[in-house]
């Protein structure tokens, strides 16, 4: 009965359009996060694009205010000033890390005995706890009783006051940025693993030099892997939120305030829902944007070997 | 010149090489422990002499009971079996439902494909400080809270960073090893189970290995979801030290230094697989 | 076994973990669940007294909810949202208002009245102000801590001074700050100052302000007040110990984790009760606690604390009491707070036990300090916002970058609209 059923099903399935059947088969291997958006993630991000036009304390009942919270978002100078902030902490950490992380792959994938102990040496920041970390980094960057700062007295450098110069204060987060490239650093790695060996010894055959192998074969094979970290880095560098919050909560005076720990004290410490969701959907919109255009731009610079091209 | 004096100079050259590469990875090693170092020193010091200046790097007698005292103040075994059931089963279905989906986006033509990677890329950028009370309120309503069950479903129906680490992957590829295996009359299951599958090995691997760290370290996750204190897991534990006022800096260092011993141990061994996937990918290109 | 069939296996594992995990424990017994935000150090004292309470009531089973403190906030709001509250849980005073505000807590007044041997009379009356909304009071405090002078003996020793006296004014906490900041290691930069920790949230009202004769914001909190003369006059005479007398380290200094007190490099700072732990006991150095130095308008100083309350959704509303009375009753409190020495307990009668445990240490001030402190102001929702603002701006005052003047004009203005917002 079942199997009569079940060959009945495939009767059917064969019977449907080709284009029916293709989709069908695409929507059977995504179903899952198809499932997972419906059931469980989907709902909580509608739920707060509607608090977002709401006057909501988290407890009252929301009362719909239309288009208030984004009119007021607009007229905040500290809105924008945390705006300035994200894009300035944003460009700093994804050109740094996605330099430093493809240096230190290409570093850590030569031959070398013990190459692997380095690795692993290498993913420890990223491994340690978020907040264990920004406890380290808060005390490393003291002035008068950090490490950064106590080397360079000793070889004679008056160091800045780090986290409480405006100045230095955005610098100092961004830099230490630099010591959790683990997980990029892992994704490319195994990136320049995928390399096929034989293109790479094609090259050299044809007497590439180095910059000649990393410009026209290691640059173009990863591009797919590199594409994949600056999207990334680039979404999570505009939600950065911790290291603000542990070490300078936004000082000194607003120069490390960031929009998701200015949307955080609005909805968390000062009970004001709506006006916190507003500020993360101007910033999801703003990420939505640069990821589409970064999308477009991809067709210059990504290489992928297995796509259709028309 | 003789052809010999050119292989010594070939094989100085590559000694050189290979001397200023150690160079670089120690440099790099140093600045790269240097905070996991400092974590260490602390760990093994006496509360009362973690916050002297300046810094003694070694401590003079190391207080190795502070591991003890910190992983039993707690219940530490409980928290450490907790964290492990979680992240277990975590790794198995982010595996499994990112790899499908993957597949899916990265070798299936559909009109809405690109629509789709899209929508799941948003999902992304919604900072979760706004949808975690919607998210709290909807898994109070199905009955799950303070159970694993809000930390334990979700990754069985994908994770939107390990799909898209995924898709890429598969999406270098040559699509010729689909044409041609379609053409011996292999089903697309095949094709994701016998063929993409066993070359995407380091890509795997890389998933496996951030899907273990991500869930071990997870801290959002638990804390709000889970109340009862045999169901915390490592990363509330380690919050426990640090009080509004007093916090046990060393206990709280050595049980970090304790708790991410599992995450090191796993990411060492799991190397293994990127060689064993790159002998394998000698097939393609 | 295939490959298949192995993951199947799995799946099935999987699935019946999840299974087992949502069976829960069936009893007739009442069980309360009661949040804390203990440091695990302290937890064990907590499960001592709930295993007491467990044996005298076996009708209740007490489940222990804890998480730190600076978690905690956000877990309640959470569980607030969905209506899951814990039965009991921990308040902050500064969160106190905005909780009544949101209807989270429940009234206690016809409890108290019904439990004649809770004896509120006990209780300072400085530390239940926070709780307090139109006559009904909504949660109960363990401690009320003032700010105290904290100094560094070792320090005052070596510099041949006497040691702070009941009597100080703030003459002699500058005469005494300028002897104490010196250049050590003689490179030219100071390394050792006279005093830290002046101005933060917990000590802008009083001593501060309250010294001088001013105030933060008015009675009714619907106005700023750090632009009369007599503020002006505080704010400056605080400042001028970073910007002129350079007796303070620089606030790059000074921050939560890193606290240049800690260290041994500062000579005093003001510090609450809660701090007793980490200096009296983990320092490394000789330290003790005296009286705040008097204002030209008096000795005032701030009163801070936590408690606890009910959740307004209990369903074990009489249970709660049960637990809330036995836990914050004079038994209570002396056996949480007065013998272990763990901030200053919210109950006289607690306090013979609580100096004991602090023998040899100067803590009976505390106790005295409960007769002329404050409580921490502003006490409305607006209390958290305002205090970003007044750091914030603070900080840039003692950086320098600001004149004194401009940074409370800031203030004014910014504190001004903020408390018009809650007003409304």
């Amino acid at each position: 009965m079942q199997s009569k059923s079940l060959s009945q099903s495939v009767g059917i399935l064969q019977r449907l359009p080709k284009s029916w059947r293709k989709e069908l088969q695409f929507f059977a291997f995504i179903s899952p996060w198809l499932l997972g958006f419906i059931a469980f993630s989907g709902g909580p991000i509608i739920a707060s694009a509607v608090i977002s036009f709401t006057d909501w304390n988290i407890l009252s009942t929301p009362k719909f205010v239309g288009l208030a919270n984004y009119q007021r978002l607009v007229n905040d100078p500290l809105v924008w000033k945390a705006l300035g902030n994200t894009i300035y902490y944003t460009i700093g950490s994804v050109i740094l890390m996605t330099v430093a992380s493809l240096l230190t792959a290409i570093l850590l994938n030569q031959e070398l005995r013990g190459v692997r102990f380095f690795r692993t040496l290498y993913f420890l920041p990223s491994v340690t706890s978020g907040v264990a970390i920004a406890i380290l980094f808060a005390w490393m960057y003291n002035p008068e009783f950090g490490i950064i700062n106590y080397m360079l007295y000793k070889i004679g450098i008056v160091g800045p006051n780090w986290l409480f110069d405006e100045f230095w204060a955005m610098p100092a987060i961004i830099f230490m940025s630099l010591w959790t490239i683990g997980s990029n650093m892992m994704i490319i790695l195994a990136g320049l693993q995928d390399i096929p060996q034989s293109l790479v010894e094609a090259a050299r055959l044809d007497g590439a030099n180095w910059w000649q192998e990393f410009r026209y074969v290691t640059i173009p094979m990863l591009s797919p892997v590199l594409f994949l970290v600056i999207i990334t880095s680039t979404i999570n560098s505009f939600q950065v939120f911790l290291q603000p919050y542990v070490m300078t909560e936004g000082g000194p005076g607003n120069a490390t305030l960031v929009l998701v720990l200015y949307l955080y004290q609005n909805a968390f410490l000062w009970w004001k829902m709506g006006y916190g969701a507003a500020i993360a959907w101007i910033l999801a919109v703003i990420i939505l944007i640069l990821t589409l255009i970064q999308f477009r731009l991809a067709g210059y610079w990504v290489y992928y070997e297995g796509e259709r091209r028309s | 010149m003789s052809a010999n004096a050119a292989g010594t100079k070939k094989k100085v050259g590559s000694i050189l090489k290979r001397v200023g590469l150690y160079v670089l990875l120690i440099a790099g090693a140093l600045l790269f422990t240097l905070p996991f170092l400092w974590m260490l020193s602390t760990s093994l010091k006496p509360e009362i002499e973690v916050f002297r200046f300046p810094p003694q790097w070694i401590p003079r007698p190391p207080k190795w009971s502070n591991y003890v005292e910190a992983l039993t103040i707690l219940p530490f075994d409980l928290f450490f079996r907790n964290t492990l059931t979680i992240t277990v089963n975590n790794v198995i279905g982010n595996l499994v439902s990112c790899s499908l989906v993957a597949f899916g986006f990265a070798r299936l033509e559909s009109r809405f494909s690109n629509v789709l990677f899209i929508l799941l890329l948003s999902t992304m950028m919604v900072p979760y400080q706004v949808t975690i009370i919607p998210m709290f309120v909807l898994f109070h309503r199905l009955g799950w809270v303070d159970t694993f069950k809000p930390l334990m479903v979700p990754p069985w129906l994908g994770y939107p960073f390990f799909i898209f680490i995924l898709r890429q992957f598969f999406m270098t590829i040559p699509l010729e090893l689909d044409d041609a295996a379609r053409i011996d009359g292999c089903s697309t299951w095949r094709i994701y189970w016998n063929i993409i599958l066993p070359l995407a090995k380091p890509a795997l691997t890389t998933v496996a290995v951030l899907g273990f760290l991500g869930n071990w370290n997870d801290f959002m996750g638990p804390l709000i979801y889970i109340s009862s204190q045999e169901k915390y897991t490592l990363a509330i534990g380690l919050t426990l030290f640090r009080g509004q006022y007093m916090s046990n800096i060393a206990y709280l260092m050595a049980a970090s230094v304790a708790t991410v011993m599992p995450v090191i141990i796993i990411f060492f061994f799991a190397q293994r697989y990127f060689i064993e996937g790159m002998t394998l990918t000698g097939l393609k290109g | 076994m295939t490959k298949g069939k192995r993951l199947q296996i799995l799946l099935l594992v999987v699935a019946l973990t999840l299974f087992a995990s949502s069976v829960t424990v069936s009893a007739e017994k009442i069980v309360l669940r009661v949040a804390h935000a203990w440091e695990s150090t302290f937890v064990d004292v907590q499960k001592e007294f709930d295993k007491k309470f467990m044996e005298k009531y076996p009708h209740i089973e007490i489940r222990l909810e804890n998480f730190a403190w600076e978690n905690i906030l956000e877990k309640l709001q959470t569980q607030a949202a969905a209506g899951t509250l814990p039965d009991v849980f921990y308040v902050h005073c500064s969160w106190a208002q905005q909780f009544i505000r949101q209807g989270m807590l429940m009234p206690l007044n016809s409890y108290i009245e019904a439990t004649p041997d809770f004896n509120m009379d006990d209780m300072f009356p400085v530390g239940l102000t926070p709780y307090w909304s139109n006559g009904t009071i909504y949660a109960l405090p363990y401690d009320a801590g003032p700010m105290a002078l904290y100094y560094n003996k070792d320090m005052f020793d070596e510099a041949g001074l006497p040691y702070p006296t009941d009597d100080w004014v703030l003459d002699d906490l500058l005469d005494n700050a300028k002897k104490l900041t010196k250049d050590l290691n003689g490179d030219g930069r100071v390394d050792q100052w006279g005093i830290s920790g002046t101005l933060t949230h917990e000590t802008i009202n009083a001593p501060v302000l309250a010294g001088f004769g001013a105030q933060l914001v008015n009675d009714d909190e619907t106005e700023c007040l750090v632009t009369t003369p007599e503020a002006i006059e505080a704010f400056k005479w605080w400042i001028a110990l970073d910007t002129e007398h350079k007796v303070a380290p620089s606030p790059a200094q000074v921050t939560a984790i890193v606290e240049p007190f800690t260290f041994g490099r500062v000579g005093m700072t003001f510090g609450g009760s809660w701090m007793m732990e980490r200096w009296l006991r983990f320092g490394t150095f000789d330290a003790d606690v005296a009286h705040v130095p008097a204002g030209p308008a008096g000795r005032y100083t701030t009163v801070a604390g936590s408690g606890y309350g009910i959740a307004a959704t209990t369903k074990n509303a009489e249970a709660a009491w049960l637990y809330l009375s036995e836990y914050l009753s004079e038994e209570g409190v002396k056996f949480m707070w007065g013998r272990t020495g763990r901030g200053s307990p919210s109950r006289l009668s607690a306090w013979p036990d609580f100096i004991k445990a602090w023998e040899g240490k100067n803590v009976r001030v505390f106790e005295e300090m409960l007769g002329y402190g404050l409580f921490q102001r502003p006490i409305s929702p607006a209390a958290p916002q305002v205090s970003t603002i007044v750091n914030r701006e603070i900080e840039l005052m003692q950086l320098g970058r600001k004149s004194v003047e401009e940074g409370l004009q800031q203030i004014k203005q910014e504190v001004d609209a903020v408390l018009a917002e809650y007003n409304r």
